[in-house]
């Protein structure tokens, strides 16, 4: 890994905008290979005298290139949104835990996100799809703010579809006007309503930090045990190698043993995140 | 292409554009990197073409106000230069009497001499401001960071923690250790001065504005035991930032 | 024990003057206000220091400094922000040789502590450099230095390991325990220094001995062991105690800043006119900072200075012994003697201890 925490070079080969202000980076490595990692990890991505940050690695590992979709949100993010491909970044990782893919091994999958929150779980669902007979029922439950904040429309609606014993389902918080002849609601109401069994089933639930709140509180309604309701944390990160204390929750720094983290190890924890 | 530029000035000293002029060591690179278009009071804000305006100054005249707008509508980015563009300044002590007790006050029987005076108002209060260089007068080297952040088109740091936090690196003895009658309000005000009057043994008077979650009741108690009473150590508090907003929070009292 | 010698303390002087003309040699230097801060000194006058107390900053300073760059960037292209082609990274790793002098034993936990976060998972190599290129010369405390010291109540009254050598004062002479081989070795440049004869043990564990009563008022500012601490901010998340001192707190950082064991950095690109170079550097943070927890698009996870002064005591108190099996607490009171509004950590702690146990917090 990295010394001095400097990164290494790599070039955004490819843009793709996703929603009015989430792209996806396609990110090349023409000079030192890139990095092996795993679903649910993170890298640091920097542009030179803009800054760096934390961001959860899109792709999953089966799959290149790898990607980042970044929602603009920040003095980077606004900065990366107005790139061009071609930019040189630097980038170094990969960070954090990962999700328990072989733990979860054998189990069906519920997977629920909230807006950008698709990002470190398509990575994850990619994974799973890749190695289609290890893990059983695929379920995505899916919803943005309106359908133009819908991340991965060909993934959602055309691909993962597709894919063998895999349900999908997306909502929209509000239509307002815009074309949309699905389900209208918040992702947590949806969830209780589509009732998915608890029996023999891993949930995983990345989105704002309010959806998984009441996306818990529902699927604990449900019955889901502590133990099989995976999420992720969010922290502003400034080393990502466990020093500079920004992501620090309880004796935990998210950076090295999160961001994933079961319900049951939430439970042990602070409630400051 | 180099950013076009412009330097304007409303009600002020004009102690902001002198900063700048003094920065005799960077001067050269900075007009290599940027193409200063008005940079003078006397010359007309409307003529020009410019990206960047940079204002320093509060609004006090209803004059000013249009002069405000149109500088507003022709540049992409607008940035609050100095404590009276930000917050008002000292500028804003009028507010603490009505613009008519004011002109009574200092041109007695001709009042009308002046007679389109407002209260003070930061730029904010008139139009939208995208930037802020805080302190009275502007720092060099935050001048110089805005600048550069701009031709990155990266949001300026701004600090919103305080003085105190330079202040401790810098290993300064605490006034309040001192305890020689400066009653210091580093605590409360935004840092990126470097803790520049501490530094020199004078108390931090606020220039830079409170920080956003300032406890103010508590700082208030720290200088009443350093020594003074609760009134002058509210008045204190108000030095740079007594602007219409300032005054709505005190309750009324003068 | 370790090896122990013996020197006159004129001779010890002027072998640390012949340091000083050789590498840079910092030790407590008296400031106003009867304040003190490490600063380069030429002579070893601030051994015998009368009116001591901590210093404004701790020698942490020379290990992990208030800013420096991880690295520098730089591009022959017009623009190393919008072009890039061709960046260059490049670190300097400043190797400076140093002696830190006249380190208390809490200042010499708190710089074992400091190596535990840099040495952990992937070692930090500006902090490891520095630290290796620094000699620790300890001066054992015979009293406590001021009333705000707790050293003894969270075991760092007495310093076993963490410095190169630890000097006691026998009178005379200087007692001289030598922790490591670059401290053996250093001592050979020392004149006139004898091995320590069993008399002179003798007189060391009397000094020893006589500490345990000097420093029981300081022992006793915590109304129940130190090692207990842990477990007293157990649960304590929603006692009420943090509301009250939350309410005087000015989340000012303070605290932070002047604390031996606060490691916690931000991170911040400089770069200059021409955009053509820069630097990745960082700079001491506090976690009573109110962004300190603050993500990206406005959410804060301690948005409050009760949250956050919360977090610090229970960083120090529970997660460090938790991460790293040590109270992140060395109680040199620095933080209760630049805390404005007063707030003193062994008065946080016994409030804590009284709720508890009263009931009155959720338990």
């Amino acid at each position: 890994m990295s010394e001095h925490l400097i990164p290494q070079r790599a070039r955004i080969a490819e843009i793709i905008d996703e929603t009015p202000d989430v792209k996806t980076f396609r990110v090349e490595f023409p000079w030192d290979p890139p990095f092996d990692y795993m679903p649910g990890q993170c890298a640091m991505l920097s542009l030179p005298a803009v800054g760096e940050a934390m961001f959860s690695i899109t792709s999953s590992p089966t799959r290149e290139p790898m990607e980042f979709s970044i929602k603009k949100i920040g003095r980077l993010t606004d900065v990366l949104h107005r790139v061009e491909p071609g930019q040189e970044i630097g980038i170094r990782g990969p960070y954090g835990n990962g999700f328990p893919v072989d733990a979860m091994k054998g189990s069906d999958l519920l997977f629920i996100g909230g807006g950008i929150g698709l990002a470190p779980l398509r990575s994850l669902i990619n994974y799973c799809f890749d190695h289609r007979a290890d893990y059983g029922h695929g379920h995505i439950i899916y919803g943005a703010r309106s359908p133009a904040d819908l991340v991965f429309k060909e993934e959602l609606f055309e691909n993962w579809p597709e894919v063998d014993n895999v349900d999908v389902d997306v909502t929209v918080d509000a239509a307002e006007g815009q074309k949309w002849d699905g389900p209208v609601g918040f992702v947590p109401p949806f969830l209780e309503e589509l009732d998915p069994d608890p029996a023999g089933k891993i949930a995983v639930t990345c989105g704002p930090p309010i959806m998984i709140k009441f996306v818990v509180q529902s699927l604990e309604k449900m019955q889901y045990q502590p133990e099989n309701v995976i999420t992720t944390l969010e922290k502003r990160m400034k080393c990502g190698v466990g020093k500079c204390g920004r992501c620090n929750v309880g004796s935990q720094y998210i950076c090295i043993d999160g961001p994933v983290f079961s319900l049951a190890e939430l439970e042990r924890l602070p409630d400051d995140y | 292409m180099k950013p076009r530029v412009g330097i304007f000035s409303l009600s002020s000293c004009e102690g902001c554009q002198l900063q700048i002029l003094n920065m005799e060591e960077e001067l050269l690179d900075l007009v290599q990197a940027i193409d200063l278009v008005s940079f003078r009071e006397a010359m007309d804000p409307i003529s020009g073409e410019y990206d960047i305006a940079l204002v320093e100054g509060a609004v006090t005249r209803e004059s000013e106000i249009p002069v405000l707008q149109e500088i507003r509508r022709k540049a992409d980015v607008l940035v609050a230069m100095g404590a009276c563009a930000a917050a008002a300044g000292v500028i804003g002590l009028r507010n603490l009497r009505s613009p008519e007790e004011n002109l009574r006050r200092v041109y007695g029987e001709h009042p009308d001499v002046a007679d389109d005076v407002t209260v003070a108002r930061p730029l904010d209060e008139v139009v939208e401001v995208d930037y802020y260089i805080r302190s009275c007068p502007i720092d060099r080297d935050e001048f110089l960071h805005l600048i550069k952040s701009l031709l990155m088109g990266k949001e300026p740091y701004d600090p919103n923690y305080p003085v105190c936090v330079e202040c401790r690196i810098d290993e300064n003895v605490c006034l309040y250790d001192l305890n020689d009658g400066e009653f210091c309000q580093g605590p409360v005000t935004r840092a990126g001065c470097g803790a520049l009057c501490p530094g020199f043994g004078s108390a931090c008077m606020g220039c830079r504005g409170l920080v956003d979650d300032a406890n103010v009741e508590s700082m208030i108690d720290i200088m009443v035991e350093a020594g003074i009473d609760e009134r002058e150590a509210r008045r204190r508090l108000e030095l740079f930032h007594a602007g219409p907003e300032g005054k709505k929070n005190d309750n009324g009292e003068d | 024990m370790d090896t122990a010698k013996v020197v006159g303390k004129p001779a010890f002087a002027s072998f640390i003057e012949r340091q000083a003309e050789e590498v840079s040699v910092v030790a407590p230097v008296a400031r106003a206000a009867g304040e003190f801060s490490y600063g380069e000194v030429q002579d070893a006058s601030s051994l015998e220091e009368e009116e001591y107390i901590p210093t404004l900053s701790s020698p942490k300073k020379y290990l992990l400094p208030p800013q420096e760059a991880l690295f520098r960037f730089s591009s022959p292209a017009d623009s190393a922000v919008h072009e890039g082609e061709e960046l260059e990274y490049t670190a300097d790793v400043e190797q400076k040789r140093r002696i830190l002098l006249a380190v208390r034993p809490c200042d010499i936990a708190a710089i074992h502590r400091m190596d535990q976060v840099f040495s952990d998972t992937e070692p930090d190599p500006h902090y490891l450099a520095r630290r290796r290129a620094a000699i620790i010369i300890g001066l054992d405390c015979l009293e406590p230095c001021d009333e705000l010291a707790f050293c003894a109540a969270v075991g760092t009254s007495d310093a076993d390991e963490g410095f190169d050598l630890l000097l006691t004062d026998l009178g005379e002479d200087w007692l001289v325990r030598v922790g490591t081989d670059q401290g053996a070795e250093l001592l050979e440049e020392c004149q006139e220094i004898r091995d320590a004869t069993e008399q002179d043990l003798q007189r060391l564990k009397d000094v020893v001995q006589a500490k345990e009563k000097v420093f029981r008022k300081c022992q006793e500012r915590l109304d129940f062991p130190g090692e207990d601490i842990p477990e007293v901010l157990e649960g304590s998340e929603d006692s009420p105690v943090w509301d009250e001192y939350g309410d005087r707190c000015l989340g000012c950082g303070r605290c932070n800043l002047v604390c031996p064991t606060c490691f916690c950095f931000d991170v911040e690109d400089t770069v200059s006119l021409d955009l053509k170079e820069g630097e990745r550097t960082r700079r001491w943070d506090g976690c009573t900072l109110l962004e300190f927890a603050a993500v990206a698009g406005g959410e804060n996870f301690r948005r409050e200075r009760s949250d956050r002064l919360r977090h610090m005591f229970l960083h120090k108190g529970k997660y460090g012994p938790e991460r790293y099996g040590d109270l992140y607490c060395i109680g040199c009171g620095r933080c209760a003697r630049t805390c404005l509004a007063g707030i003193d950590h062994p008065e946080v702690y016994n409030a804590l201890m009284r709720h508890r146990d009263k009931g009155d917090d959720h338990g």
